[in-house]
């Protein structure tokens, strides 16, 4: 019934497309400057198709640039914290007892951490390094899945296959691994269609602050900054990097919706 | 309920305190300290000041003393503003963001709510629309907004002023709540609007229309109600990250507030100062938490307060 | 006395159906060509097994029945058509003038509202009443159908009360407006064999004493003896049979009712642990 958004699905693949091919064929590259060639308007001449920035960088390449750090940094991001989480939440949610309430009585002691702040912090106080960017970002987002895990596994460790498994003596580790964790992929999936596009903002935040991609390496939230440092006088400049960091927000978490209606929560 | 509320803000202490010491390990396992930047500092002279601090005795020692001071309610005083402690430096910060957060939520609620509400009754077009335009909301981040709302009325409308605090005048409100707001009006609408889907199913909702109940009876009375149910939920938490000030909005509306003093204490190592901002967001969100579910209480008579 | 009551001829009925039909949006037909009628202060029971479009009748009636379905034929409740009406025509009868009785007592109410509060507001809504006023008459009506301090009832929620107490007061509920037809759907399926009885003879009651006509849907053919005048047998969205109750049930002429009653009789021999 609920058909996938074509609209949201192929603007998603033509960004992803973009992101991977402009790059490949532009004769420009993102970072050297070309000062015979600052501040141009968008323009055939010189193929600047939207023409340049300040120091005379094409803008579609950086844009391209900017979406391949934004997707290779949530994907990233979001398998830290699915693995951190799925293991933290099945293990809890099919154990129980005591395990069970000290590993989500510490998910509740992190869930009262303000998360962007941490995350603000922990990119300040150990380097301004991409990696780190979404090793802390993943640290910091896997509370939500290892709720939602510990939930499903609860559910399905009364099932009767799980407990066939148990009579039959099979390894409480293989039970995990075998019988419940692929019966997690639904809710996994969900899960990650939408958080790629939280990671996306989130990581788009810290470097408008200066805290993610490094000069001359460029993402979304670089670009947003500097276009909101120039826009009285160059606006494509803050419209560009906005258009297509909300485009692609928005596509995801439009995907994500159905996903989620379809899987039925 | 007494018992309720006592028990609830005791079994907050033991979680604080984990914040507390997660934040303090953390902050010291930094490389770097709150002088290094000043160079040109004599090595006696740094040296005397960190003993002014304490800086100079271990870690234990200094965590000890940091906790004493603190079940005074003394966060100590700030590295990067010598003179301040950082109990005034958030006293004269904090009503700038309670200010603006609080209208941003009470906008986002007087216009999420009914809009929510509505898009759900209508169905069809106008639930697609509403979802729609919703869902843009959340994908379009403050840090996007703000420059632009700028941009249209500071700049070339030139309707309002484009920052300043301007002591808490409404015409400098305006700009920043709104940008703040979008967000939240877009997770509220949301929100009211799955719920009130859902609660429309519900067999209590035919027996409503059987009854003959007029439309503002049939959608306030009898739909909203448990509707509202999980928004209260999502509020919580949401207040409480909303008045401790977002870092984008003061920095891009030049407002003196704390949300800055996350980033800007991190940056200069500035200990006490992250320490305390950390405090106050946790105790706000124990805080918000409670209030929601007592809130949740009295909307749902079948959620039983506990613990 | 309930003779008299079943001798009630087509032109005096409350309500006269003439090839009532219910179709859903897709167009498939849910209630196919049904003329019926039911007279003033008579109980008629409607009968048969699930899906056979008895609850999308009473439903239809009150235009609640799905999204998109629209009725044709002709459905005259005291002179209002009902068949094919809009949304004003039947606000102006729900509640009002046509009440009807849901078969699950606690899923029915509003969890969130106190039982004073969606018992006055059919007051409020119909009667005019407010405040003490409609406190007082909500208090009645509670005592009316048998339940024990009707003040402190008032202040509860629903699910405070137990099953059979919140059907009770579904039922004082829903007769509050005093209206002309009360439509119950399964009014007893989901209640314990007591209580059923207390029910039935509530709803003969409030035929006796109010002269209501009730429309009573049930699958219980021992409902169907205990109250109802006559009786209409129904299958896949059409009348299959009707009937004066007594002579329906010892002596049933269609084959389709024959199988019904002897479906019935079946089970009741059998000894089902409880």
């Amino acid at each position: 019934m609920s058909a996938l958004p074509r609209v949201s699905v192929v603007l998603l693949l033509v960004l992803v497309a973009g992101a991977i091919v402009v790059p490949w064929i532009s004769p420009h590259d993102y970072f050297t400057p070309d000062w015979d060639a600052t501040d141009l308007p968008p323009t055939f001449a010189g193929w600047h198709l939207l023409g340049t920035d300040d120091l005379g960088r094409d803008l579609l390449v950086r844009l391209a640039w900017s979406c391949r750090i934004s997707l290779l940094v949530a994907l990233a991001a979001s398998l830290i914290s699915l693995t951190i989480g799925v293991a933290w939440g099945a293990v809890a949610g099919y154990r129980g007892g005591r395990v069970d309430a000290f590993m989500m009585r510490t998910v509740d002691v992190l869930y009262s951490v303000p998360f962007t702040p941490l995350v603000v912090v922990l990119t300040v106080l150990f380097g301004r390094d991409l990696v780190l960017l979404f090793v802390a970002i993943g640290a910091v987002s896997w509370l939500d899945v290892a709720r939602m895990v510990r939930a499903q596994t609860q559910g399905l460790a009364q099932r009767e296959f799980v407990i066939a498994a148990e009579v039959a003596g099979v390894h409480p580790a293989a039970i995990l691994w075998r019988h419940i964790a692929p019966n997690l992929a639904g809710v996994v999936i969900v899960w990650l269609t939408l958080t790629i596009p939280t990671v996306i903002l989130t990581e788009a935040f810290l470097s408008y602050l200066g805290l993610g991609a490094q000069s001359p390496l460029t993402s979304l939230g670089v670009m947003l900054a500097d276009g909101a440092a120039q826009m009285r006088s160059r606006p494509l400049l803050l419209l560009c990097p906005a258009l297509v960091l909300i485009a692609l927000v928005y596509c995801c978490n439009r995907i994500g919706d159905v996903l989620r209606a379809r899987h039925g929560n | 309920m007494w018992r309720f509320l006592l028990s609830r803000l005791l079994s907050a202490v033991p979680t604080l305190l984990a914040i507390v010491t997660l934040a303090f390990i953390l902050l010291r396992a930094a490389p770097g300290g709150p002088f290094d930047s000043e160079k040109e500092l004599l090595p006696a002279v740094r040296e005397r000041i960190e003993r002014s601090y304490h800086l100079d005795e271990p870690l234990p020692a200094q965590y000890l003393r940091y906790m004493g001071q603190l079940s005074r309610g003394d966060l100590g005083p700030s590295f990067q503003y010598p003179d301040k402690r950082v109990n005034e430096l958030i006293a004269q910060g904090f009503p700038v963001d309670l200010a603006i957060g609080g209208f941003a939520l009470l906008l986002a609620c007087a216009i999420g709510i009914p809009l929510g509400a509505w898009a759900a009754w209508r169905g069809g077009g106008a639930d697609r629309l509403a979802g729609g335009l919703a869902l843009l909301g959340i994908s379009v981040p403050v840090y996007i907004t703000a420059p632009l709302l700028i941009l249209l009325f500071a700049v070339t409308l030139q309707w309002l002023p484009a920052g300043g605090w301007g002591e808490g005048a409404a015409r400098n409100l305006v700009l920043p709540v709104l940008a703040m707001a979008l967000p939240y009006i877009a997770y509220v609408t949301r929100i009211v609007q799955s719920g009130v889907q859902a609660t429309l199913q519900q067999p209590f909702m035919r027996t409503a229309r059987a009854k003959g109940l007029g439309t503002g009876a049939l959608l306030f009375r009898h739909a909203l109600r448990p509707a509202l149910v999980p928004l209260v939920a999502f509020l919580g938490p949401a207040a409480a990250g909303a008045i401790t000030g977002s870092i984008v909005i003061e920095s891009t509306f030049g407002l003196p507030g704390i949300g800055r003093f996350f980033v800007e204490g991190a940056f200069n190592r500035d200990y006490t100062l992250v320490m305390g901002v950390t405090i106050l967001y946790g105790l706000l969100i124990v805080v918000a938490n409670l209030l929601a579910d007592l809130v949740n209480a009295l909307l749902d008579p079948r959620v039983r307060l506990q613990q | 006395m309930s003779c008299g009551h079943a001798m009630a001829t087509e032109s005096t009925a409350l309500l006269c159906a003439r090839g009532y039909s219910l179709r859903r949006a897709d167009g498939m037909p849910v209630l196919q060509e049904l003329s019926f009628h039911l007279g003033r202060g008579e109980i008629l029971g409607v009968v048969g097994e699930s899906g056979s479009g008895k609850t999308q009748l009473l439903l239809s009636l009150l235009g609640l029945a799905m999204r998109g379905a629209c009725s044709g034929g002709s459905c005259r409740f005291d002179g209002v058509e009902l068949a094919g009406a809009g949304e004003p025509v039947y606000r102006s009868q729900r509640g009002k003038r046509i009440a009807m009785l849901f078969q699950d007592p606690l899923l029915s109410w509003n969890p969130c509202l106190t039982i004073r509060t969606q018992l006055t507001e059919v007051l409020h809504a119909h009667c005019g009443l407010r405040g003490r006023a409609a406190d007082a008459r909500a208090a009645e009506a509670l005592a009316a159908v048998g339940l024990a301090q009707p003040q402190r009832l008032l202040r509860q929620y629903p699910h405070e009360l137990s099953g059979g107490m919140r059907q009770r007061a579904m039922l004082a509920m829903a007769v509050l407006a005093e209206p002309d037809l009360l439509l119950a759907d399964e009014p007893t399926t989901a209640l314990d064999a007591t209580t059923q009885l207390a029910i039935l003879d509530l709803l003969a009651r409030l035929r006796r004493e109010r002269g209501m006509s009730i429309l009573l849907v049930t699958h219980d053919l021992g409902v169907v003896a205990r109250v109802a005048d006559r009786v209409m047998v129904m299958r896949s969205g059409q009348i299959v049979e009707t009937g004066e109750v007594g002579t329906m049930l010892r002596q049933p002429a269609g084959g389709y009712a024959r199988a019904l009653l002897a479906a019935a009789q079946q089970l009741e021999r059998r000894e089902f642990p409880q």
